[in-house]
């Protein structure tokens, strides 16, 4: 497996290439002193940083005569190589020198490559006869295979393949970074770093053009992530189908792990839906067995966790708090990963901050989580650390120190991160605190004003909505009953509806209903009762914790405690 | 740096076709070593002299074998055999990797003779652009406008900027085809007459790169069948030109319907020079007559000394040139590199030799597919494909645009793996696995 392309650093010096490579890179430089015209040489290496060196000393070439320009370097530079060749000026001053040398992710290379493969080889002849040069593909092997496979005529017509082996102080040179274990779930996913998912299922698709396995299993992957995209944008529908094509692919390719992972996405789904049932039984069923045999002890952890989130959202707190502490932080320990071992303490911590152990929490949050978050400069893992602390100051009453954790530790963060998504999570939680401090005013202004507008620029159809409930939930307590119950209705409970979140659907409707309920008009009485109804039906046959609650209401309903008493769920 | 090493190295770059008059061109059909008797080009251009009845005339070969080189020979001997000839790339007017149908070869031969005839200053503006005939034909139907509207308002036609073209077509206008391929048959009659008319002499149509023609894993099904049908089932709408015409056809095409459709007849297809017996054992006149190519471009004594080592890159080459000219480069640039003394050093040039061979040999040992192992033990035993299955001819034909099957021809055809190929671990491998246990 090739590693990672990694986002080109700074030079920090001439790497070694090794007695081999160095002489590969001699005989590449004599072929740009020898050639006139045309000419087309792959510089190949199963590292990187070699490449990359390759690429920078051709740049500060001053022994000859070459004119050096770099092409596109990323997956979504490089579908339009191919113009880029044919429209730019030919360099003058020298012999001019085209040297391409893509970085990214490495799924993402591959299948970007895939594409320009195809428009080179359609383009060749005229960029024969556009560039009077030498073109330099810098790539891994892998991806040498990609032009061979896609671009027969462009492969046709190459001079020569300058191979270099891994250099031998690849340490020295601060190291290929390993490719780490893809994140699985939505909450590990830095979600500044995800595309779109329309982006990752156009390179999937691109990638269907190659017969290669290889191909076939990065395609898998990708439309993995754009499931991970999708769902964090709320797009659950099309999350769905990326990761059911997914799966289609895994009985192709017969990768029981991406098989695992992508069942994973659909568990993810059904959660968010409110479907625990069918979160947990496709965890059970397909994913956490196919690990088992797989031996795969992270992956495993990881969806022993998920299964752990489950319960939580059900209500089921000791069982959640068993697997934390008994199946999953185990494995992390035994594997010596500090971070993940930090991560799922923290989720230990939510856990106990339900059951209403405060301290507990506040203790494991600052003793066991913070510090290593800290050391590890982990400074994403930290701020949401520190948001948990300042939740649970904020049900303790201790209002300003948790909104001075929110203003000085959490958003700061995020705003250096350039996480504008995180920023206005962080931000609804800062109007939540004004709003319980009674500044119903400021709190409205920040949803309705800055995190709105951030939520749909990022067409994060399910943070939208969630930012219209609070908006809601602000004018229901300044006694706009009539705008609240517009916004319910015509903002926030068709995009549940729509998404198929029953969980979020039902305590909408039963929102509605209090609404109904606190505007006290004889004709809402029968519309309240059924949406009162019907919620708690959903939360019965769901198994939900909001059952109870509503339950509750229902038997209170429409009893001498009104609605005003219930307030919103 | 050496100049002498600078002008052959550039007089031997792999990219570079040969236009008549090039003093490097050797015609080795003359001496018999793509085929025994005359070369498939000049057994076309025979048939156009002999026959006063137009009629389609199809060749192939595979990437790199010399078809562009030999169609540019071919087309200054007609002309001066006394025939004007229209060369039309189809590259520059269809998507080659997606389906192909015969209404987009029609339109692309239409296409090729308007740009031909736009660029002559004898017909100016005489025709009417193809776009606007089909437009018009289009919309002379009843009801037509309302379903051009969905296509856009007017149909522009430019198929490659407008990939889905035909496909709107196909939805909106499904039984319309017969009608614009008849329109696109009418423009070339047309435009031959004019061509006709301005100069008498008979016309001859060269349509190259239709050989590239080639799908993907994702619609390479699709699209060979679409390919196939256009020489089956569509033969008789493509056999209407009223000149001859030279096709250049993808050279999978001569196997998948190889004893099959007989309408057409066997494709044939241009081998690669004959360096090699089937039994592996070097063929004598053909590595003379590679030689001679090499001799055309390099003063070989000047560079190496003595001609054995340049045989030796020859028969590592399968009579494939671009090989060939790859493994001088590469002996060449490491001469230059290293500021060796002309002429080289036997023992030196030996060395250098070698590994030029043992790396183009990786780098195709790097693209091989360890599962196609049984076809490569299949073609090294029975050097045929006749006895292949459909699926497996398929995977042939990738084979054969990658050079990892070469064809070659003297009195029949037949095929061997590359030399270097076969020389590659994945290949022995291969072959290991396929001998029977003793």
């Amino acid at each position: 497996m090739a590693p990672d392309f990694v986002p080109i650093r700074a030079a920090t010096g001439a790497l070694d290439l090794g007695s081999e490579g160095e002489e590969a890179y001699r005989l590449l430089l004599t072929s740009m002193e020898l050639a006139d015209g045309f000419e087309l040489d792959f510089v190949v290496s199963p590292s990187v940083w070699a490449l990359k060196e390759v690429a920078d000393r051709l740049q500060g070439e001053r022994s000859s005569d070459l004119v050096v320009q770099m092409l596109a370097q990323t997956p979504e530079a490089l579908r339009n190589v191919s113009v880029d060749l044919l429209t730019r000026p030919v360099p003058t001053g020298g012999r001019p020198v085209w040297v391409l040398l893509p970085h990214g992710l490495r799924v993402e290379v591959h299948a970007a490559w895939t594409r320009a493969a195809v428009l080179l080889n359609e383009q060749r002849n005229r960029i024969i006869q556009s560039c009077p040069g030498t073109l330099v593909l810098c790539c891994v092997p892998e991806m040498l295979t990609v032009v061979h496979d896609m671009a027969p005529d462009f492969w046709s017509v190459r001079s020569h393949v300058f191979a270099i082996p891994d250099p031998p102080d690849r340490a020295t040179a601060g190291g290929v970074r390993p490719t780490t274990p893809e994140p699985w779930l939505v909450g590990d996913l830095m979600a500044d770093q995800l595309q779109p998912g329309l982006h990752y299922v156009d390179l999937a698709n691109g990638l269907a053009a190659s017969s290669r396995p290889q191909a076939q299993r990065d395609r898998t992957a990708l439309l993995i992530r754009a499931a991970d995209a999708y769902i964090l944008r709320g797009a659950l529908d099309e999350a769905l189908a990326a990761v059911h094509q997914a799966i289609a692919l895994t009985e192709k390719t017969n990768v029981p792990l991406a098989r695992a992972q992508a069942y994973a996405r659909v568990a993810t789904v059904a959660m968010i839906r409110g479907d625990l049932d069918e979160a947990l039984l496709t965890l059970r069923d397909e994913c956490i067995p196919q690990l088992e045999r797989l031996g795969d002890a992270r992956s495993l952890a990881v969806a022993k966790g998920q299964v752990a989130d489950i319960l939580q959202a059900r209500g089921d707190l000791d069982e959640s708090l068993r697997i934390r502490r008994e199946e999953e932080l185990p494995v992390y320990e035994r594997l010596g990963d500090v971070r993940s071992v930090a991560v799922a303490k923290s989720k230990v911590a939510d856990i106990l901050y339900r059951r209403g152990n405060l301290d507990e929490a506040l203790h494991a949050l600052r003793e066991e989580c913070i510090p290593w978050f800290r050391q590890l400069g982990d400074a994403r893992s930290l701020a949401l650390a520190e948001g948990q602390v300042a939740d649970i100051l904020q049900v303790r009453g201790e209002l300003d120190e948790s909104l001075r954790i929110r203003q000085e530790e959490e958003l700061p963060v995020y705003e250096r991160l350039g996480d504008v998504r995180e920023m206005a999570v962080a931000k609804g939680k800062i109007a939540d605190i004004l709003k319980v401090r009674g500044d119903l005013d400021q709190a409205l202004r920040i949803n309705r004003d800055i995190i709105l507008p951030v939520f749909r620029q990022l067409d994060d159809v399910l943070q939208t909505a969630i930012t219209w409930g609070a908006i809601a939930d602000i004018l229901q307590a300044r006694g706009d009953l009539d705008e609240a119950l517009r916004i319910r209705r015509e903002e926030e409970l068709p995009t549940y509806e729509r998404l198929g979140d029953v969980r979020s659907t039902l305590v909408a409707r039963a929102n509605v209903a209090v609404l109904l309920a606190r505007r006290a008009k004889p004709d809402d009485r029968p519309e309240a009762e059924r949406l009162l109804s019907t919620a708690h039906a959903e939360a019965v046959r769901l198994r939900l914790p909001e059952a109870q609650l509503l339950k509750q209401w229902l038997a209170r309903w429409p009893g001498t405690s009104g609605p005003d008493e219930i307030g919103a769920l | 740096m050496n100049s002498v090493i600078r002008e052959a190295y550039n007089k031997c770059r792999p990219e570079q076709f040969i236009q008549y008059g090039d003093s490097r061109y050797v015609d080795f059909s003359a001496q018999h070593l793509r085929g025994s008797g005359e070369d498939i080009f000049r057994t076309v251009e025979t048939t156009i002299g002999l026959s006063d009845a137009p009629g389609l005339h199809l060749l192939s070969g595979h990437i790199g074998s010399g078809k562009t080189t030999e169609l540019k020979q071919m087309e200054h001997r007609l002309q001066q055999a006394g025939y004007q000839v229209v060369y039309i790339d189809t590259e520059c007017f269809l998507n080659l990797s997606m389906p192909a149908t015969v209404l987009e070869l029609w339109v692309a031969i239409a296409a090729g003779l308007e740009a031909s005839l736009s660029a002559d200053d004898r017909f100016g503006a005489a025709l009417a652009r193809i776009g606007s005939r089909i437009n018009a034909a289009l919309t002379s139907v009843i009801d037509m406008k309302t379903k051009l509207s969905a296509l856009g308002a007017e149909v522009e036609f430019t198929p490659r900027a407008n990939p889905d073209l035909f496909e709107q077509i196909d939805t909106h206008l499904g039984q319309m085809r017969p009608k614009l391929i008849q329109e696109c048959q009418t423009y070339v009659e047309e435009a031959i007459a004019k061509l006709r008319h301005a100069d008498p002499r008979p016309v001859v149509l060269m349509i190259d790169s239709f050989e590239k023609v080639r799908g993907n894993a994702s619609n390479e099904v699709e699209v060979r069948r679409s390919v196939e049908s256009l020489f089956t089932r569509d033969w008789p709408l493509l056999q209407s030109p009223p000149c001859h015409t030279v096709m250049l056809v993808p050279p999978w095409l001569s196997f998948t319907l190889a004893g099959g459709a007989g309408n057409i007849g066997p494709i044939p297809v241009l081998p690669v020079v004959k360096v090699q017996n089937a039994d592996r054992t070097a063929y004598e006149p053909g590595i003379e007559a590679v030689v001679g190519l090499v001799r055309k471009r390099l003063d070989i004594e000047a560079l190496f000394g003595d001609v054995e080592p340049v045989r030796r890159l020859v028969a590592e080459s399968g009579g494939f040139i671009r090989d060939l000219l790859r493994l001088l480069q590469s002996v060449l640039r490491a001469a230059a590199s290293e500021g060796i003394s002309l002429p080289m050093e036997p023992a030196w040039l030996a060395d250098r030799s070698e590994r030029a061979i043992l790396e183009l040999r990786d780098t195709y040992d790097m693209a091989l597919d360890a599962d196609d192992g049984p076809l490569y033990a299949a073609i090294d035993e029975n050097h045929d494909v006749a006895a292949l299955n459909r699926e497996d001819r398929f995977r042939v034909a990738g084979l054969f645009d990658h050079h990892v099957v070469l064809c070659y021809q003297n009195g029949s055809q037949w095929f061997a793996l590359h030399p270097l190929v076969r020389a590659t671990k994945t290949v022995q491998l291969a072959l290991t696995r396929s001998e029977p246990p003793s």
